[in-house]
C-alpha cells in the first residue's frame, strides 16, 4: 500500500509523520535540534535527521519536506486566464514584476491554480534548494517533493469547516524560533509569512513566554492590518498549531485583548486519521505541518520546488535504486535456483547413465532371445502340419473294432487285407483305401447278417465273393 | 528528455544483471528439462524392452512346453522303437520284424517309411494299433494285413505298412 512521510524541517524541532493511503497513522515522532552548540549546524541537523529516521524506522520512500527561510516567497496572484498555457505565458511575461531584481535562472518556482482563478506561486533561490537537497542526500533521503514555508498547513486543514465555508482566517505554527503564518482567503491559501524571535530563546520561563506572547500578538496585529489595508482582507479567526501552541496565556491574550476567534488545531481529527490506541492525542497540533506534508505526498499535487532536472535525475536514481534491489534479489534467487537445478541435473544425468546402460543390457538380452520368433514360426508350421495329419489319419483301431464287433456266430476270418489305389479328383491325386475281409461262414445267411451289421458303420461295402451255401466263403471289400 | 536518453537511462547495469541472472536460470532450466525428457524416454524404452523380453521368455517357455507335449524332439528312431515296444507291452501283442527306411520328402515335411509285423489275437492287435494311434499322431498307417496263414490258425500275424512323419 502506498505510504507518505511528511518531514517538517523546523529550526527548533524536526517532526515526521508517516501515513498510508487508508489515512492510517504508521509512525510519528520529533527530535529537538539544539542551538548554540560547538558543532557545525549543518552536521548537527544531518545527524538529527538520521537519528529521527532510525529511531522510529521511517520509510525513505515518498518523503515530502518543507523549507523555510527568507529565500522563500509564497503569494497568490490573479492571472488574466486560468488556462494552463495562457497562465504560463503570463507568468513568463510578468516574472520581472513579480520578483524584481532576481534573474530567472536563479529562481525555482512552482504554482497551484485554485478554483477561484487565483494562482498560488512559490519562489525560492535555486542555490538554497540545491543546498537543502545536498543535505538530505547525506541522510540518504531523496525527497519526492519540496513544499514552501508553511503552505503544508493548507493541506493539513483542508477539511476544516472554515475552509469549506470559504472563510478568511489564519493558521499559526508557533515554533521555538519563529511562527509561520498562512493566510487563508475565501477558503484558499493566500500568502505565507514568518515572525522571527530567535533572539528570545536565551530567556526561559514565564518571562520568556510573556514576551513571546506579546511579540507574536503585536506582530500578528500588524500583519492582519496590512492585509486589511492592502488586500481588503479582514481576519478574525485563527487556528494555532505547533510545538509552542500551548504557551500559557497565548490563547487567552489573543481572544480577550484582540478579539480573535481561536479554532481547534487538530488536523488529525478533520482528516479522520486512524490513530493507534496508545497514541497521545494532545500532541496532534505539534505535527500539523508534518501531517499536511504527508497528506500532500499521497495526493501528489500542489507546490513542488524541486528543479525539473534534479527531479528527473531523482527519478533515475530511484529507478536505479529499485533495480539494484531487484538485481540483488534476483541474484540470490537465481543463485539458489541454479544450485538446486545443477544438483537436480547431476542426479538426472547419473540416472540417465544408469538407464542407458540398462537399455544396452536389455537390447542385447532381447537380441539373444529373438531366435524364439523363428522357433515359434517353425513350431506353428509343425503344429499346422500335425493338424492336417490328424484329418488325414485312418483310424485303424476303430475300423478293426467295427469289423470285429457284432460278428455273428459262425463267421471265421481268414484274412483282412488292404487295397490302396491312387485316384484323381479334379487336380488332386488321392489315395483311396479299401479293407478286404476274407473268411468262412456256416451259411450265406450268417454272412448277410454280418454285412447288415457292417452297413451300420460303413457305407461303401462291396461283396466280392460269396461261394457256397453251407460252409460259405466270402470276400467283402469296404471303402474307408 | 529524448526517447533515446530515456531508454538509455532505463537500461542500466542492474537491468542487464537481472536479465543475465534470469537467462542463466532459464538456460539451466532448459537443460534440466531436456535431460529429464531424455530420462523419461529412456525409462519408456526400458519398459518396452522389458515387456518384449517378457513376451519372448513366455514364447520360449511355450515353445519348450509344446515341444514336450507334442513330442517333437529330434530323436526319431529311438522315439519310434520306444513307442512300438511300449505298445507291444501294453497290448501283449508280440513285436516281429520292424523295417524303417530312409527319409522321404513330402512337401513341407519328411517321412520315414515303416513296415512292421506283430503277432497276437484280434483284440491284442487292435489294442496295439490303438496304443500307437493315441501315443503319437506322427505314425500314419495306410496298409494293414491280418492273416492266419503263417500261424496255421494259432494267432494272427498283422503286417502294417505306414510311415513316421518327421516334422
Amino acid at each position: 500500500m502506498p505510504k507518505s512521510v511528511g518531514l517538517d524541517l523546523g529550526w527548533g524541532w524536526i517532526k515526521a509523520v508517516e501515513i498510508n493511503q487508508d489515512l492510517e497513522l504508521l509512525k510519528i515522532g520529533k527530535i529537538k535540534v539544539p542551538r548554540n552548540t560547538n558543532r557545525d549546524e549543518k552536521e548537527l541537523y544531518i545527524s538529527k535527521i538520521k537519528e529521527l529516521f532510525q529511531s522510529i524506522n521511517l520509510s525513505r520512500d515518498n518523503v515530502i519536506i518543507n523549507i523555510r527561510g527568507s529565500f522563500i516567497l509564497a503569494r497568490t496572484y490573479l492571472p488574466p486566464s486560468s488556462n494552463k498555457d495562457d497562465f504560463e505565458q503570463w507568468f513568463v511575461d510578468s516574472i520581472e514584476s513579480i520578483i524584481p531584481g532576481t534573474p530567472i535562472e536563479d529562481v525555482i518556482y512552482s504554482y497551484e491554480l485554485f478554483p477561484s482563478g487565483r494562482a498560488l506561486i512559490a519562489f525560492a533561490k535555486r542555490k538554497e534548494i540545491e543546498k537543502q537537497l545536498e543535505m538530505l542526500k547525506s541522510c540518504s533521503i531523496i525527497p519526492a517533493s519540496i513544499d514552501a514555508s508553511c503552505l503544508a498547513l493548507y493541506d493539513a486543514f483542508l477539511p476544516h469547516p472554515w475552509m469549506r465555508k470559504k472563510k478568511n482566517f489564519a493558521i499559526l505554527d508557533i515554533d521555538a524560533y519563529s511562527t509561520g503564518i498562512l493566510i487563508i482567503k475565501h477558503g484558499e491559501a493566500f500568502a505565507s509569512n514568518i515572525i522571527n524571535y530567535a533572539s528570545m530563546i536565551s530567556k526561559k520561563g514565564k518571562e520568556r513566554d510573556k514576551k513571546l506572547i506579546s511579540y507574536i500578538s503585536i506582530n500578528l496585529e500588524k500583519l492582519f492590518e496590512f492585509y486589511k489595508q492592502k488586500e481588503n482582507l479582514k481576519i478574525q479567526n485563527i487556528i494555532i498549531v505547533g510545538t509552542y501552541s500551548t504557551i500559557p496565556g497565548l490563547r487567552k491574550n489573543l481572544k480577550t485583548k484582540y478579539g480573535y476567534k481561536i479554532g481547534l488545531g487538530n488536523p488529525f481529527l478533520y482528516h479522520n486519521i486512524k490513530l493507534p490506541k496508545a497514541y497521545n492525542k494532545r500532541q496532534n497540533p505539534v505535527y500539523a505541518q508534518a501531517l499536511g506534508l504527508a497528506v500532500k505526498g499521497l495526493s501528489k499535487k500542489g507546490i513542488d520546488l524541486i528543479p525539473y532536472e534534479i527531479k528527473e535525475s531523482h527519478k533515475i536514481s530511484l529507478y536505479n535504486k529499485r533495480t539494484k534491489k531487484i538485481a540483488k534479489l534476483s541474484a540470490i534467487f537465481s543463485g539458489l535456483i541454479s544450485i538446486a537445478m545443477i544438483i537436480l541435473l547431476m542426479s538426472v544425468s547419473n540416472s540417465n547413465k544408469e538407464l542407458s546402460n540398462q537399455v544396452t543390457e536389455l537390447k542385447s538380452k532381447k537380441e539373444s532371445l529373438t531366435y524364439i520368433n523363428g522357433e515359434q514360426t517353425l513350431l506353428a508350421n509343425k503344429l499346422l502340419n500335425l493338424k492336417q495329419l490328424t484329418k488325414k489319419m485312418i483310424p485303424w483301431s476303430e475300423i478293426l473294432y467295427d469289423l470285429g464287433k457284432n460278428v455273428p456266430q459262425g463267421i471265421y476270418f481268414k484274412e483282412i487285407t488292404t487295397e490302396s489305389r491312387l485316384v484323381t479328383t479334379g487336380t488332386k491325386v488321392e489315395r483311396k483305401i479299401r479293407v478286404v475281409v476274407e473268411g468262412n461262414s456256416q451259411s450265406q445267411r450268417i454272412v448277410l447278417d454280418y454285412i447288415k451289421n457292417l452297413e451300420r458303420k460303413f457305407k461303401d461295402i462291396v461283396i466280392k465273393n460269396i461261394k457256397g451255401e453251407a460252409k460259405c466263403e466270402f470276400k467283402i471289400s469296404i471303402g474307408i | 528528455m529524448r526517447i533515446q536518453d530515456k531508454y538509455r537511462d532505463l537500461i542500466n547495469i542492474w537491468i542487464i544483471f537481472i536479465i543475465i541472472s534470469l537467462s542463466i536460470v532459464i538456460g539451466i532450466s532448459c537443460v534440466v528439462i531436456t535431460s529429464y525428457s531424455h530420462s523419461i524416454a529412456l525409462k519408456n524404452q526400458c519398459n518396452t524392452l522389458n515387456k518384449e523380453i517378457e513376451r519372448l521368455e513366455e514364447n520360449r517357455i511355450q515353445v519348450q512346453t509344446s515341444k514336450k507335449k507334442f513330442n517333437l524332439g529330434d530323436d526319431k528312431l529311438s522315439t519310434i522303437l520306444s513307442i512300438l515296444t511300449s505298445a507291444s507291452k501294453r497290448s501283449k501283442a508280440g513285436l516281429g520284424e520292424i523295417s524303417i527306411s530312409e527319409e522321404v520328402e513330402r512337401g513341407d515335411y519328411k517321412v520315414l517309411p515303416i513296415t512292421l509285423a506283430i503277432k497276437g489275437n484280434y483284440n491284442q492287435i487292435g489294442r496295439f494299433i490303438n496304443t500307437i494311434e493315441r501315443k503319437d499322431i506322427r505314425f500314419q498307417f495306410w496298409e494293414i494285413e491280418l492273416s492266419t496263414k503263417e500261424t496255421m490258425g494259432r494267432g494272427i500275424i498283422c503286417k502294417i505298412k505306414g510311415e513316421f512323419v518327421v516334422l
